[in-house]
């Protein structure tokens, strides 16, 4: 054959080396593009597909499950309080830990950003992230020491007189919401550090010129400016918290257990796949409502959950 | 004027980092109503000196006092300035009714509802922008958002007004209308005013008073025609206009006149108390050389050049000539009707009269031009 052949548009790739560079050139676009659909199929769609599917599937006695489709596994869980129950309070633990790690985390957020120095600035955010470093089975762990009935923090509280009884044990509703929020803490700050820095020092100076006291500025001018930074945060922490899992597992009882445990022990020690797959469904739903609502009602879009921008003026 | 020294600053220093003198004993005193301009090339220390009158960068050392009360070290708040600043920095979450009534706002006093109104639109009055209340700052141009900030400075009635580069930003058509509107408000007004630029041009037009800044001290205080006309320094001269600058050594001195040779060859200058071996440094305006056909190929004598005509520009009712002389080049000025005499190429004369020739002693190290390339030092 000859080497223009190759060259016909059709022609089968590979056939010489020329011919595999022609057609890697002419099909470029759609390989770069061709890459992150596969992946996302492959990686995410399949298996959440995959879930749902086996979250109809029936459970014959001493199988996994089996091909076919009921609803018995959905019924299950509105059936019973007890699941719903789990979802509610996996709820009120993310909310809490949202509000709370948000709010801790503004003031932190906004005292990185403000440092003057770059080098200090960069060793404050190396200690929030430097927290991130170690596992969070130890983090619960450490949780667990400093909180429980005679540990740091009881001691103390009993110590100065404020109580005479311990307020949180090693495990418990208390102690989960602390160890959640210990263990999100730092994405809060991050998230909210980039939202600070992004306001023009200026506009503060220009705040304190016209008269208004540090604390009158942080109100009207920086906290407004850095609303998106805030629900970016808040949203964020929300989500990882309803999928927060080693946290209430080490810190929590039984009853305190989150819907990613009752998962798990579903399909682990119940065996019962489809309905772990149900649940999971379930709480994938609720989350994909969840966050259209926030992205709907709070103008939140996915650029303020990566990086939060405020327009600037138009021109200047 | 009622109150002399309305604002007086005393040996005011900044030192960073322990070494970099950024601000360096300067005293100034201003009189109530007055506009003074703070010029010098980036780095001077003309934007640290600013924001130390404004709360922001706390003196190393030396006072300020308003109206005799010490308020060196008083928080930015508790000061009565209004200040603009350079990135005009207008609330970008704020209509421009709000940004204008912040002040008013967040004050102790409590302001009604109508009395902030009625101030606003008073201020959009004095800006001619009324009706813009309800705009946004993302919705006005440049110039409008220069004019809105101006009005957020003002509106609280400050005792001072600080203005930091304020202009920088505009075009050069819109700063020139800006300059007008701005000293036509503070004249209306009649607020001290502190302004701060590096355009050695703005500084002539909109000033009472230049305070020529260089390396963190005051170099020269005076009149725009003073700080033009009787430089006290190379520096204030070179930077306050167009000058030749000419180098060299005292050889010889007679009857108020000093003969100096330099790299453009002997140039008698009229110098009083110097003596022979001093080092000079001699500037010419360019509007002082006169410039003439040359005949044949007569020798150069004292104060006259011979060359040829370079770069011809016309600017204005003012033809610049670039005269390329064996030396190096000369910049003459000549004012004209509109007609170019002379064109590239042309042979030339270039003299000027002794009497022109501004003296100074001291080695030309410093000159502004050099000074220009430098590292603003403020945060």
């Amino acid at each position: 054959m000859s080497l223009t052949d190759t060259f016909e548009p059709d022609s089968f790739p590979g056939r010489s080396i020329s011919g595999a560079k022609a057609w890697l050139r002419e099909h470029t676009r759609n390989l770069v593009l061709g890459y992150p659909l596969v992946m996302l199929t492959v990686l995410f769609v399949v298996p959440t597909l995959y879930l749902l599917a086996v979250s109809f599937f029936p459970q014959p006695t001493g199988e996994y499950y089996s091909f076919g489709f009921t609803l018995e596994n959905y019924m299950r869980f509105f059936e019973s309080s007890v699941y719903l129950d789990y979802l509610i309070q996996t709820l009120e633990f993310a909310g809490l830990t949202a509000v709370i790690a948000t709010a801790l985390g503004y003031p932190i957020a906004y005292w990185v950003a403000r440092t003057e120095s770059a080098l200090f600035r960069n060793l404050y955010l190396l200690t929030v992230i430097g927290s991130l470093w170690l596992t969070v089975i130890i983090r619960a762990y450490a949780v667990q020491i400093v909180f429980s009935g005679n540990g740091l923090f009881n001691q103390f509280l009993m110590g100065l007189g404020l109580t005479s009884t311990p307020v949180t044990s090693g495990t418990g509703y208390l102690t989960v919401v602390i160890g959640m929020i210990y263990g999100y803490l730092p994405f809060a700050v991050l998230t909210m550090y980039t939202s600070v820095q992004n306001i023009d020092p200026e506009l503060e100076e220009a705040s304190r010129n016209l008269g208004a006291t540090k604390f009158q500025t942080i109100r009207h001018v920086t906290l407004p400016l850095s609303r998106n930074g805030i629900l970016a945060s808040g949203a964020l922490v929300f989500i990882l918290s309803i999928g927060s899992y080693t946290v209430p597992l080490l810190l929590g009882n039984p009853s305190e257990w989150t819907l990613p445990v009752v998962i798990t022990d579903v399909i682990q020690t119940q065996l019962n796949i489809p309905f772990g797959s149900a649940l999971a469904a379930i709480m994938t739903g609720l989350v994909i409502v969840l966050f259209a609502i926030m992205v709907k009602y709070l103008g939140l879009g996915s650029e303020q959950l990566v990086g939060d921008t405020y327009e600037e003026e138009a021109d200047g | 004027m009622s109150h002399p020294a309305h604002l007086r600053l005393h040996g005011l220093t900044k030192v960073y980092d322990g070494s970099v003198r950024a601000v360096d004993d300067v005293d100034l005193d201003v009189e109530e109503g007055e506009f003074v301009t703070l010029v010098g090339p980036s780095g001077c220390g003309k934007s640290t000196t600013l924001r130390m009158l404004a709360g922001f960068v706390e003196p190393t050392d030396g006072t300020i006092e308003m109206d005799f009360t010490d308020i060196t070290r008083a928080p930015p708040d508790k000061r009565d300035v209004g200040m603009v600043f350079q990135s005009i920095a207008l609330f970008p979450h704020k209509s421009v009714k709000e940004n204008i009534a912040y002040g008013m706002r967040v004050a102790d006093e409590s302001f009604s509802e109508m009395e902030v109104e009625e101030r606003v639109a008073e201020m959009l009055e004095l800006i001619e922008m009324p009706g813009y209340e309800d705009r946004m700052p993302e919705q006005l141009s440049g110039g409008q958002a220069q004019r809105v900030g101006l009005a957020r400075a003002l509106a609280l009635e400050p005792e001072v007004l600080l203005l930091d580069e304020p202009l920088s930003a505009l075009d050069e058509k819109l700063r020139e209308h800006m300059q007008t509107e701005l000293t036509r408000i503070q004249r209306e007004l009649g607020v001290t005013t502190i302004f701060v630029t590096h355009n050695q041009e703005e500084a002539m037009t909109m000033s009472d008073r230049i305070v020529v800044m260089n390396d963190g001290e005051f170099e020269q205080i005076g009149t725009p025609e003073e700080v033009y006309s009787e430089p006290e320094s190379v520096f204030v001269g070179d930077f306050m206009g167009k000058s030749n600058l000419f180098a060299g050594q005292v050889t010889a001195r007679d009857d108020g006149l000093a003969t100096v040779e330099t790299s453009y060859g002997t140039i008698t200058a009229t110098a009083d108390g110097v003596t022979t071996g001093t080092n000079a440094q001699l500037l010419v305006r360019p509007e002082d050389l006169s410039i003439a056909q040359r005949q044949g190929s007569e020798p150069g004598g004292a104060n006259s050049l011979t060359g040829e005509v370079g770069l011809v520009q016309l600017i204005g009712s003012i033809v610049e000539y670039e005269v390329d002389t064996e030396y190096g080049p000369l910049t003459v000025e000549v004012q004209s009707s509109g007609t170019i005499e002379f064109e590239r190429g042309d042979p030339v004369t270039v003299s000027f009269d002794p009497a022109d020739v501004r003296f100074f002693t001291g080695v030309d190290d410093s000159s502004a031009s050099e000074a220009d390339d430098r590292v603003e030092v403020a945060p």
